[in-house]
This record gives structure tokens, C-alpha cells and sequence, in this order.
């Protein structure tokens, strides 16, 4: 018969789904793995012979000055992990109590300072914390100091950059665990007699806790690589690991070196992954809360112990019970504490609205008077626009790819039940916990050599690269939910293969393709890591341009380009999620 | 009959699917006519699912042939079938109307719009929705979301539609009226209609042959006054309407009568056993055959066994007889009679031999 010659083709994925995931797997491969992997092979290679050697290692080993950096990284990364769990967890804890109207619209307070630049953040900090920063004129000028105190360019500086920088982070992480806690359960236990302190530290800590755990580790791994803050608020003493590899590869040219230090940090990145899939098991980073029981992995030992500090701590507590209202209302002094920290996180963006239209020249608050000068400034300078056009350009082509690659890798893990479907989801969210400066470096190495450096497909691509974990996890999260017998009723209904994906599958998927394509958007926009490397010399984007002026001078041209920034992130911001209800 | 029934027929040949070493359903054969409603009637598990989705090309058999007219359709595309196919919950697009949803297989085939208008409105107004024209399908109820899916399907006049238990979210006022509802469709429009369900009261209901399956496999396949009056296995007995079993061995069987050798005596009935060399067989009675009393003659067989319950339920009074430790009987008793027995008490029951059966 030939109406059944014709129709022998394939059908219906005979090749297997896993196909879609084809594209963005070459990419990772090429630009991820290839690099990284050359990365570490460079650290152990004589540079003239090319011979193995463990030279780079052991001058490493005899350089106090490196071990000093090496330990000043590791308490940094770790004090900032620890004041953002302290100081999110009662912010997450009111919010995951508010009902979900409500809460959406205040985690908006903290999703703005998330995707708000790191730069811009920076930059905020610097204006508040200077010498002739607000925050000393207002003490000085009230009396209450005679000398300004210094904020900046000590640890003080750095870890009050880098808190602010990593709680949403941290808030974000843990707030779908409380999310997904029964209540029920904390007033069951009252009905059995628990107090107060027991209630939240026998019942409701423990199953917050793979939520604080994820939100510690997301912190310190990305604290371990982290430079803008350290490099601007920081002093001498408080130089990291990311900033000496910066200086290594751009300055001194030491690749080998580099790749020791490189390596030394994705070392300390998989050993903190490895702690914490020892103890919670790493599903419980996706977001959600952990798919088994809540049972925790450790040994019995160790739970026992565990039991026994939580045991402690409601009794060491229970005395503060009674000054707690027996009213839920009435939580008075919890919600001054949550609006404090959220002062905290959004107060200093806002410091640069009033910078930007000064009317004077330097940055000083309060602003003498107000016009438009520095925005004409920004408008008129050739520099500045050709690098917001640029940075636009790269970020439109980074949200196509990234979503494209992301999108398709997304479905064909929900459409395969392929064992090769785990290691594949964690390479695809690799280039996420790798740190930036680690792929950058790799990138660069790379790139050189290819005569990608200092070209437009570069930028795309390391964007592209850093973009992909973003797109894949938000559209993911859309198909986990898609009914795909849908597209077996539009196909019994006699549409076909492509006209079942337009009618069908995207216009029900949109919200969430559009959302990661934004996402993706702003992922590129804010890029720094990647744009010091790649960008070149003459034509950079936004936010190099943006490293290069704070390094020379600040002056309100800069305020005036973080307003333009904030608003496009806050813009597109809303836009998504409009877009996700 | 079978040459004459080629024209619209489905025809199935030997279609089975295995996935691995799992079997989901055994080698099958069978024809369905032109605007025949046959149901496929099974437990879960039974492989009724996978015949359908087979007959739909959603899934590929492992072996065997579909011929649909003549044509070998064994390996066509779905969506070139023209088969409607209703879902077990619907499957409404949630981004279209309701009309957008009974439009689209127009659209499909390219209808001129003005076309397509008056073939929705008047397929909506068939199944009693065109005030809901322009809701969206989560603001239907469920009843009115499944009549939105027939809707969908009848609009543009399949040969075959194919309904994977279209009623089975609904609650039992509504699925009773919704039976009664596609009946009357299918007499309407004369497709045939390819219905599974595990509930064998809608079977008897809506069909006019049921396919009984099990096990991957079909037990029996006939009218339903067929299957309840002559089942041929234990399991379509059983599953379909209530039956008294007796179970024992065959010694002798004659033409259409056999007999039976049972712990609890020797008894004769209709040989209508699949497997007519069979010697481990059954004895089935349906409660409504058996009466009170003693066998008044040679062609009744009785036995006694004691009362254990009785249960009114409206219509009838129900006897439960307990003969032996494993073996039960039920029979039907008028609840206006005045001499029923005490629980507790010996009671003797008989049967007309001819409305016994044996089956394997």
C-alpha cells in the first residue's frame, strides 16, 4: 500500500528525545568542558616543553602569600555565607508566613536587589560607606562622630558588599523549603505539649534545614569566586583568590599559575558540593523541597547529636517564650527585624537615584540640587552608548541562544526516561556552580587561540554558556506541569507535528519561554566576568565599561548609569513576572 | 459475513504490544462493523488501554496488522486517521474557548470559516453547551468539559471514535445520564464507537457488543445478553453481573450438555466453555435462576447449604447460603414474601438445569 510506504518515516521521536539535548551539549562540551579540562592540564604542564610537572603546584606551596590569599578567600566566602543564613532565614521565615498574594509582592523587595548588578550594588556601597560617603556625613554632620569612621577598604567593607550581595540569594533558596513545610505539624506538636522553642527547633528548624544547607552552599560557591565587591570595597588585605587569577592572566601573563589557582578553587567548589550531597542530597538544590521524606542522610550518630543540639537550643531558648505574644498577629518585633533587612537590601540601590541627578560634579549627598547633566553626559558620550548598544546586541542574542538550547535540552530531559538523563541535567546546570571567573579564564585561554577574543560571538557565547543553566531550569519548570496528552488529542484531531508545537505546546509554554528568555536577557546584560576577558580593549559592554570608569574615577555619570540599568532590570523584571501568573 | 462486513469494518489482525518481556497485550484478532458500538470491558491491567491506543495510532503494535476499509492502517499516522478520540479527562485545550476547542479539528482540515461556524454552533447546540460558546474550559464543570470533548470529536464526523472511559471522573448521577447521552449520539450519527470502561454496568448499558478482557488478553467477546446469558470463562461470569460458582471437574459432556462433579454433588448444565476439552470447569448460576426448596423434578439440581445472611436492599431480599468453608451462594428473594427462613437455618435450593453453565 503506499499510503503506508510514505508514512514508514520515523514518527513520533523513534530517534529518542534525548536528540534536542544534542545542541546544547556541543556547546558545553566545546566552550565548557574542552576549556576547563585544559584549564587543569596547564596547571600541571612545563609552559616550554610541555612535559608534566609539578612546579606550579609546589610554587604554590612555598609562596606564604598565596596560602594568605587562599585563607582570606575561605573566611570571606565562609562569613558571608554564614551572616546571609543568619540574617535571611528569619526574613525568608516571614515571608514564607504571609499568604501568597502578599508574598509575591514583598519577595519583589527581594528579587529587584538579586538581579540588580553586582556593579551597581558596588557602586551603591562605595557612595554609603566612603570616607565623604553618606553614611559618614550623616555622622559627622549630626556630631555624632568628630572623625569619619572607616567602612570601606577593610573586611568590614567586603563582608557588609558581599552580605548584601548574596542574601537574596540566600532568601530565595531557602523560602520554597518553608514554602512547602506543614504548618499543621508545628500546631500538632502543641497539641502534644511542645513550647514555643521546641516547636520551632524540634519540628520546623529541622525541616528548614536542607533549605538553609542549599542556601549556605550557593553563598559560599559563589562568595569562593567572587572579585567586584572585594576589589572596590576591599583593601590590600582582603585580596581574593578570583582577583589574583584576574591579575595572573591579564597582568603577569601566568597562565600555568592561573590554572593552579583556578583549579585550587573548583577543588574547594566540588568539595563543598560533596559535603553537602553527603548530609541533604543534591535534589534538594533544585528549588524544591527534597523528594524523600525529609530524611535526613547523615548517620545515626550523627542525627543523635544533632537532636541533642536542637534539644539545647529549645531549652536554652524556652526562657524568651513568655515574651512572645500568645497572639500569632501580633508579631511585632519579627516584622521590625524582616523590614530592617529589607531596608537593608534595597536602601543602597536606591542611594544612586539622588547621585544621579546632582547638580554638582563630585558624588556628595545630599546632593547640592538636582538636573539632568550626568544622564545628558551619558547620552552624548560615544563610549558609553556604543557599550549600552553593544551590551544590548550581545544580550538579545545570548536571551535567543540560551533559551533556544536551554528550551530544547529542557524538553528533551522531560520527554526522555533516558538513564543518561542525571548526568546530563547536572552538566547542564554545571556552568552555574563552576565559578564565572573559572569559566572566563578557560574561555579566554581558549578564545585566544580561536580569535574569538574581542569579537561579538565570543561575548554570545560565554553568555550563551552562563545563560543556558537559567533557561533550563525556568522552562523545566513549566514542562513538569505541561499535559502532554494535549498533544495526543490535537494529533487524533488530525494536526500535525509543527502545528501541534505552534498551537499547542508554545502558546501554553509561553509564559515560561518568555520568562527564561528574559531571564537569560539579564544574565547577559550584568555580565562582568566573562566581558573582562572576551569584550577586548576598544569596544566593551555596559558593565565593563562600567568596571573600568569605578576603577579610574567615580563620578555621577556612573549613578547615572546604574539608574539606567536598575530601570531595564526592574522593567523587565515586572515583565516576567506578569508573565508567570 | 466477514466479506460482506469489509465495508467501514475494523479489522484487527493478530495486534499485540510488548514492551521488553512485559506483554501489554496478547496476539488479537477481531472485527468491528460499520456503526457497531463495542465496548472494551476489563480490569486495569487488562490491556483494553493499550488495543485502543493501538487502534488510534498513538502507540505502535509489536506485531500484527489494523485494516480499516480495506486499507492496511497498521502504521498511519495519527493525525491522518480521522478517528476521534475522547480522553479519560478530556484533554480540552486551556488556551482555547470552548468553540476554539470544537474548532480546531475543523481548522485542521481547512473548512472555510463560515463553514466551520455553523458546524461548531450546531455540534454545540447537540450536546445542549452553545450558551458556553466563549468560557474557557476550567470554567466548565466537569460533566460540561466532557460534552465539550464530544463536541470536539463528533464536529468533524469521524468514521470511528474511540472513548478511553470518557465518564470515569464523573460522579454516578451524571455518568448515568452521560451514558443515556452518547447512546443517543451514537444512534444519531451512525459512528461506530470503540468504548473502553471497567465498569461493566455501563457496558451492558451502552453496547452492542462487549469485548471482555483479562489478562492481556480478550476473554470473550458477544452482545451483552450473550455474555451474561452464555458466558464462556469463569472471569467474564463473574466480572459481568453477580454469579454462583460451583467449581469441580467435568466427567462427561454430550453436544451442548456436560456435567459436573463438585464437592457438593453431581450437576448438568449448557456447556458453553471456551475450551471444550477443558476438565477443570465451573458451575455457574445466575441468583436470579435459583429458588427455595427442594428439585421438584429431573430437570432441576439442588442443593442445601445454611443461611448465613439476608440483606435487604429495596427490590429484592438477598439470601446468602454458606455450602462447605469456601463456597457461598447468593440468591434473589421477593422481600413482600412472608416465608423466609431464619439465618442460621439448612436450606435447600434448586435450579433448572438448562439455565446452568459450564465454562472453564
Amino acid at each position: 500500500m503506499s499510503a503506508s510506504a510514505v508514512v514508514s518515516a520515523p514518527r513520533r521521536f523513534q530517534f529518542g528525545p534525548l536528540w534536542l539535548v544534542l545542541p546544547a551539549l556541543a556547546l558545553l562540551a566545546v566552550f565548557f568542558i574542552f576549556p576547563l579540562g585544559r584549564l587543569f592540564v596547564l596547571g600541571v604542564q612545563d609552559p616550554g616543553t610541555g612535559a608534566l610537572t609539578t612546579e606550579h603546584y609546589a610554587r604554590l606551596a612555598d609562596t606564604p602569600v598565596y596560602w594568605r590569599i587562599l585563607g582570606i578567600t575561605f573566611r570571606i566566602a565562609f562569613l558571608t555565607a554564614a551572616f546571609c543564613l543568619l540574617l535571611g532565614y528569619p526574613l525568608a521565615l516571614w515571608l514564607s508566613k504571609m499568604d501568597s498574594r502578599r508574598q509575591s509582592l514583598m519577595t519583589l523587595l527581594v528579587l529587584l536587589p538579586f538581579w540588580t548588578s553586582y556593579l551597581v550594588k558596588t557602586f551603591a556601597w562605595m557612595i554609603l560607606l566612603g570616607n565623604r560617603g553618606v553614611l559618614n556625613s550623616l555622622l559627622t554632620d549630626t556630631g555624632l562622630l568628630e572623625r569619619p569612621m572607616r567602612l570601606m577598604y577593610n573586611e568590614l567593607g567586603v563582608i557588609i558588599g558581599m552580605v548584601h550581595a548574596m542574601m537574596p540569594l540566600a532568601v530565595l533558596t531557602m523560602l520554597p523549603v518553608m514554602n512547602s513545610i506543614d504548618n499543621r505539624l508545628s500546631l500538632a506538636a502543641g497539641t502534644m505539649g511542645a513550647s514555643r522553642s521546641q516547636r520551632f527547633w524540634l519540628i520546623y528548624f529541622p525541616l528548614s534545614a536542607p533549605g538553609v544547607a542549599a542556601a549556605g552552599l550557593l553563598t559560599f560557591i559563589t562568595s569562593l569566586g567572587f572579585f567586584i565587591v572585594p576589589a572596590f570595597l576591599g583593601g590590600r588585605g582582603q585580596t581574593m583568590l578570583a582577583q589574583t587569577i584576574i591579575t595572573q592572566v591579564q597582568e603577569l601573563v601566568n597562565w600555568s599559575f592561573a590554572a593552579v589557582l583556578a583549579s585550587l578553587m573548583v577543588a574547594a567548589t566540588l568539595v563543598a558540593i560533596w559535603i553537602y550531597n553527603k548530609f541533604f542530597g543534591l535534589s534538594a538544590l533544585s528549588g524544591q523541597a527534597p523528594k524523600v521524606d525529609g530524611t535526613p542522610r547523615g548517620s545515626a550518630a550523627l542525627r543523635a547529636c544533632g537532636q541533642r543540639v536542637l534539644k539545647d537550643l529549645a531549652w536554652l531558648s524556652s526562657p524568651f517564650d513568655r515574651f512572645a505574644s500568645q497572639d500569632p498577629s501580633a508579631k511585632g518585633g519579627f516584622s521590625i527585624y524582616a523590614l530592617v533587612a529589607v531596608i537593608f537590601l534595597v536602601a543602597p540601590i536606591l542611594v544612586v537615584f539622588p547621585l544621579a541627578f546632582t547638580s554638582a560634579s563630585s558624588l556628595q549627598f545630599p546632593p547640592p540640587g538636582y538636573s539632568l547633566r550626568w544622564f545628558e553626559q551619558y547620552f552624548s558620550s560615544p563610549v558609553w552608548l556604543a557599550a549600552t548598544l553593544r551590551s544590548f546586541g550581545v544580550a538579545f542574542a545570548t536571551a535567543f541562544c540560551a533559551t533556544v538550547l536551554g528550551g530544547l535540552a529542557a524538553l528533551a530531559l522531560a520527554r526522555s526516561q533516558s538513564r543518561w538523563n542525571g548526568p546530563i541535567f547536572a552538566l547542564m546546570l554545571a556552568p552555574m556552580v563552576v565559578p564565572r571567573i573559572v569559566i572566563a579564564v578557560g574561555l579566554f585561554y581558549l578564545m585566544a587561540q580561536i580569535g574569538l577574543v574581542a569579537t561579538n560571538t565570543g561575548l554570545v557565547i560565554g553568555h550563551t554558556l552562563l545563560a543556558i543553566p537559567y533557561c533550563f531550569i525556568t522552562i523545566g519548570a513549566v514542562l513538569k506541569s505541561y499535559d502532554w496528552r494535549l498533544n495526543q488529542a490535537a494529533e487524533t484531531l488530525g494536526a500535525g507535528r509543527l502545528t501541534i508545537l505552534r498551537r499547542i505546546t508554545l502558546p501554553l509554554l509561553r509564559g515560561g519561554v518568555i520568562s527564561a528568555a528574559l531571564f537569560a536577557f539579564v544574565t547577559s546584560f550584568d555580565e562582568l566576568t566573562v566581558a573582562i576577558f572576551i569584550s577586548g580593549g576598544l569596544k566593551t559592554t555596559l558593565p565593563k565599561q562600567m568596571w573600568d570608569d569605578m576603577f579610574l574615577q567615580l563620578n555621577p555619570t556612573l549613578a547615572a548609569v546604574s539608574v539606567v540599568v536598575l530601570l531595564i532590570v526592574t522593567v523587565i523584571l515586572l515583565a516576567t513576572r506578569k508573565l508567570q501568573k | 459475513m466477514a466479506a460482506a462486513s469489509q465495508q467501514g469494518a475494523l479489522v484487527l489482525e493478530g495486534l499485540s504490544k510488548r514492551y521488553g518481556t512485559f506483554t501489554a497485550l496478547e496476539p488479537t484478532s477481531l472485527t468491528i462493523e460499520d456503526g457497531e458500538f463495542l465496548t472494551l470491558l476489563g480490569p486495569s491491567g487488562s490491556g483494553k488501554t493499550t488495543l485502543l491506543q493501538m487502534i488510534s495510532g498513538l502507540t505502535d503494535p509489536s506485531e500484527g496488522r489494523l485494516i480499516f476499509n480495506g486499507e492496511d492502517w497498521t502504521h498511519r499516522p495519527v493525525n491522518a486517521r480521522g478517528m476521534g478520540l475522547v480522553f479519560q479527562h478530556y484533554a480540552l485545550f486551556p488556551h482555547m474557548t470552548v468553540a476554539e476547542n470544537v474548532a480546531f479539528p475543523l481548522e485542521m482540515r481547512k473548512l472555510p470559516s463560515a463553514e466551520m461556524k455553523t458546524r461548531v454552533e450546531e455540534t454545540l447546540r447537540k450536546v445542549q453547551l452553545d450558551q458556553f460558546a466563549h468560557r474557557f474550559p476550567k470554567e466548565l464543570s466537569g460533566g460540561q468539559q466532557q460534552r465539550v470533548a464530544l463536541a470536539r470529536c463528533l464536529v468533524f464526523r469521524p468514521k470511528v471514535i474511540l472513548m478511553d472511559e470518557p465518564l470515569g471522573a464523573l460522579d454516578k448521577a451524571l455518568r448515568e445520564h452521560m451514558q443515556l447521552e452518547i447512546r443517543r449520539l451514537h444512534k444519531e450519527y451512525g459512528t461506530t464507537i470503540i468504548y473502553v470502561t471497567h465498569d461493566q454496568e455501563e457496558a451492558l448499558v451502552m453496547s452492542d457488543r462487549i469485548c471482555v478482557m483479562n489478562h492481556a488478553r480478550v476473554e470473550q467477546i458477544g452482545a451483552p445478553s450473550q455474555i451474561y446469558g452464555n458466558p464462556e470463562t469463569l472471569f467474564a461470569a463473574t466480572f459481568i453481573g453477580h454469579s454462583n460458582v460451583l467449581s469441580g471437574e467435568k466427567v462427561s459432556s454430550d453436544g451442548d450438555v456436560a456435567t459436573i462433579r463438585t464437592p457438593f454433588g453431581t450437576f448438568s448444565g449448557k456447556h458453553t466453555a471456551r475450551d471444550r476439552s477443558a476438565t477443570d470447569v465451573s458451575l455457574i448460576i445466575r441468583p436470579e435462576q435459583m429458588r427455595l426448596g427442594s428439585a421438584p423434578g429431573d430437570a432441576f439440581d439442588g442443593v442445601t447449604g445454611r443461611l448465613t445472611d439476608l440483606i435487604y436492599v429495596g427490590a429484592e431480599t438477598r439470601l446468602l447460603l454458606t455450602l462447605g468453608s469456601d463456597t457461598s451462594l447468593t440468591l434473589r428473594h421477593d422481600p413482600s414474601a412472608g416465608d423466609l427462613p431464619s439465618i442460621g437455618d439448612e436450606v435447600a435450593v434448586h435450579w433448572p438445569k438448562t439455565a446452568a453453565r459450564i465454562v472453564t
